[in-house]
């Protein structure tokens, strides 16, 4: 496990509505994509955020990256409100803080080359010679193993795992301090999801890069990060480290979504469906707790009451106030309401 | 094991492609037992989707194909267009990844599956109509006769999958072909449609033949379950001698390839190299050029030996004739 650090990244009651239909008409309909969000990115450490379609994880990704913003809340990097960087400042954060996409071949352009693609910050940014930027385009290809033989072939000439690395080189670029990759792996082959797997796993030690890792694949959740935070409509409903998170899930929604991983174990199946229902909609989010109506422990409070996160333990949170009760009157004391606002923030004290 | 219900027989198809024939697949011989669920597992371009489109039915006319697919004493290649085309949706049905794009846009979803029945059935509009809504009840959409009229854009992912599953048993098939049925779904989503497509197989007595990359997934479901690498059969076992003794080398390194809690980063194992391109496809065992335990004897095609019972494997590691042992452990 990683040594972590201070607070680098960190959203702070972030709100993003997206206005859907036609004002013209009337009929306005607003999607609450991001419900409130308070989360704490720390210094070198791999922080996974999973969630389902819907979910708003990478909603939550691109204003972390700079690429949306927000409605309400703000994201900040190191404790400076990213809305109030200008200039030389902005450049400042989008060098520092570099995102990853999905689909590999579809994020390159199709004109340039791999070389123009990897070189492309180091130009705009005017870093070094012409001679110092072919050796760091060079040092960058074999950084994420890629044979420099490719360095004049365009994306219709490389395979799904060249294109993800040629995106991950282009990253690496600018020596970024966070990167923030949305569902990686989730186009690859198995063999070559496990190159790319090992390459992020790699750099996140060998440069003490942060990583924050959208995805909605739990097999790859645990393998690679060191703290899980857990979406649902918009809201994060469970943080903490990934082991303990997996091994004893505590808000039921988390309970589910480890349940529902297919384990590639015959004599380990799924004896029941783990959660009936499909996640809501962003449009008409259900009232009290989002998850009230699939949850198969709510109780009648919970179509009333929000929950905020609820401090179980030194470094998790969960949004349950049923499974809270449940907990104090089994323990007293355990579960104590934890201050508001950086509630998420709780990294592994160590 | 009861009777073969299907049975694959030295089945090859080739593309014209570029001026050249490109292999999809390679003289595969399988047999799938009558009430069981087996998995077709491998990467993509291995030929898989290809196979199932074999017995499908499915593939394009530029497919030259050879030989031989018999379904309950029938060569379903000897068949005419129309004569296959009774066998399809009656006896044998498929469900494809993507359920968007196997529902029509502007018709009903419950419209789609009463058209499905009456395709092959005699029966009064009425009473399609009510099987239908029988269905979409099995397959668990909720409140089914207020949705039976609303078109498929109206649904999700996950219902519109329980849709085309529904349309897909209407006509009571003995085989239901699965190709990666729960890929584009989320992760509780697909738990719920796996559970479901078990429970239709047990009360259906329905054999499954499921296409997936997911080791996963295959465990959750299957009985057996076939590898195949750039487009042959390289392993077929019984569900848990896959995951406990694999032996193949390919089966094994894509098992060590799987992210997981007990591995520790950086530490998957990768195959090195890439996917022979299959209009040249290299002479002996396909997957000797990435082989970690490659041999002069890996330049001829290996032949498939019985390691146990029911487990067959083709690799030189286990040459016929010999006694069973499991030479690539440690």
């Amino acid at each position: 496990m990683t040594l972590v650090g201070q607070p680098v990244l960190e959203t702070r009651a972030l709100e993003k509505r997206y206005q859907l239909g036609n004002r013209l008409i009337g009929s306005v309909t607003v999607l609450r994509a991001l419900d409130g969000v308070d989360l704490v990115v720390n210094e070198g450490e791999s922080l996974a955020i999973v969630g389902e379609s819907g979910s708003g994880k990478t909603t939550l990704a691109r204003c972390m990256a700079g690429l949306v913003s927000p409605t309400k809340g703000a994201v900040a990097f190191d404790d400076t409100d990213i809305s109030t960087l200008r200039g030389r400042s902005w450049h400042a954060f989008r060098r520092q803080v570099q995102p990853i996409f999905q689909d590999p071949f579809s994020s390159l352009d199709p004109r340039w080359t791999v070389a123009q693609t990897i070189a492309e910050g180091l130009d705009s940014y005017g870093i070094g010679t012409k001679a110092d930027r072919a050796a760091r385009v060079a040092e960058l290809m074999s950084q994420v193993g890629l044979s420099t033989s490719l360095l004049q072939r365009r994306p219709h000439e490389l395979s799904g795992g060249q294109c993800q690395r040629v995106g991950i080189a282009a990253a690496l670029a600018l020596q970024p301090r966070v990167v923030i990759a949305d569902e990686p792996v989730s186009a690859l082959d198995v063999s070559v999801r496990a190159q790319v797997l090992n390459l992020l796993a790699r750099l996140h030690e060998d440069l003490k890069l942060t990583l924050v890792l959208i995805t909605h694949d739990m097999t790859v959740v645990e393998h690679i990060s060191d703290r899980v935070a857990v979406m649902y409509l918009g809201r994060i409903v469970e943080v903490g480290p990934t082991r303990e998170l997996l091994r004893s899930p505590i808000h039921p929604y988390t309970r589910a979504l480890v349940a529902a991983i297919p384990r590639p174990d015959p004599r380990r199946r799924m004896t029941s469906v783990p959660v009936k229902g499909e996640i809501g909609s962003a449009i008409s989010i259900p009232s009290g707790c989002r998850f009230h109506p699939r949850c198969p422990i709510a109780e009648p409070e919970c179509s009333t009451i929000d929950p905020p996160l609820i401090a179980f333990g030194e470094d998790r949170v969960a949004a349950c106030t049923v499974e809270a009760n449940r907990r104090s009157a089994e323990k007293r004391g355990a579960g104590k309401h934890h201050p508001a606002g950086r509630t998420g923030a709780l990294g592994e004290q160590r | 094991m009861s009777a073969s219900l299907l049975e694959i027989r030295d089945v090859s198809v080739s593309f014209l492609s570029d001026g050249g024939f490109v292999s999809a697949v390679s003289n595969v011989t399988l047999d799938v037992a009558a009430g069981e669920i087996i998995g077709i597992v491998g990467e993509s371009g291995c030929g898989k989707t290809t196979l199932a489109m074999a017995v499908m039915g499915l593939l394009p006319s530029s497919a030259r194909i050879e030989g031989e697919i018999w379904f309950r004493g029938t060569n379903l290649f000897g068949l005419s267009e129309s004569e296959r085309r009774k066998f399809r949706g009656e006896q044998i049905a498929m469900v494809f990844q993507d359920p968007l794009s196997s529902l029509d846009p502007s018709f009903s979803v419950g419209s789609q599956v009463a058209e499905t029945i009456r395709t092959h059935r005699r029966l009064r509009r009425g009473d399609a109509r009510r099987q239908a809504l029988g269905l979409l009840r099995e397959v668990g959409i909720p409140s089914a006769d207020v949705r039976f009229d609303d078109p498929p854009h109206k649904f999700s992912g996950g219902m519109r999958q329980r849709v085309v599953i529904a349309a897909s048993i209407a006509n009571d098939p003995a085989l239901l072909l699965a190709d990666e049925p729960t890929t584009a779904l989320d992760v509780t989503i697909q738990a719920q449609i796996l559970v479901l497509l078990r429970d239709l197989a047990t009360r259906h007595n329905t054999t499954i033949i499921l296409i997936a990359h997911d080791f996963g997934v295959v465990a959750e479901l299957c009985d057996r379950v076939a590898v195949m690498y750039a487009g042959q059969l390289i392993e077929v076992a019984p569900v848990a001698n896959i995951f406990e003794h694999p032996l193949h080398p390919y089966t094994k390194a894509l098992l060590a390839a799987m992210p997981s809690v007990e591995r520790p980063p950086g530490t998957l194992q990768v195959i090195q190299g890439q996917v022979p391109d299959l209009s040249a496809p290299p002479p002996g065992c396909r997957f000797a050029p990435r082989c970690a335990y490659r041999m002069d004897q890996c330049q001829e095609t290996p032949i498939s030996v019985t390691e146990s019972p029911g487990h067959e494997v083709a690799c030189w590691l286990y040459p016929p004739g010999m006694p069973p042992v499991d030479q690539t452990t440690g």
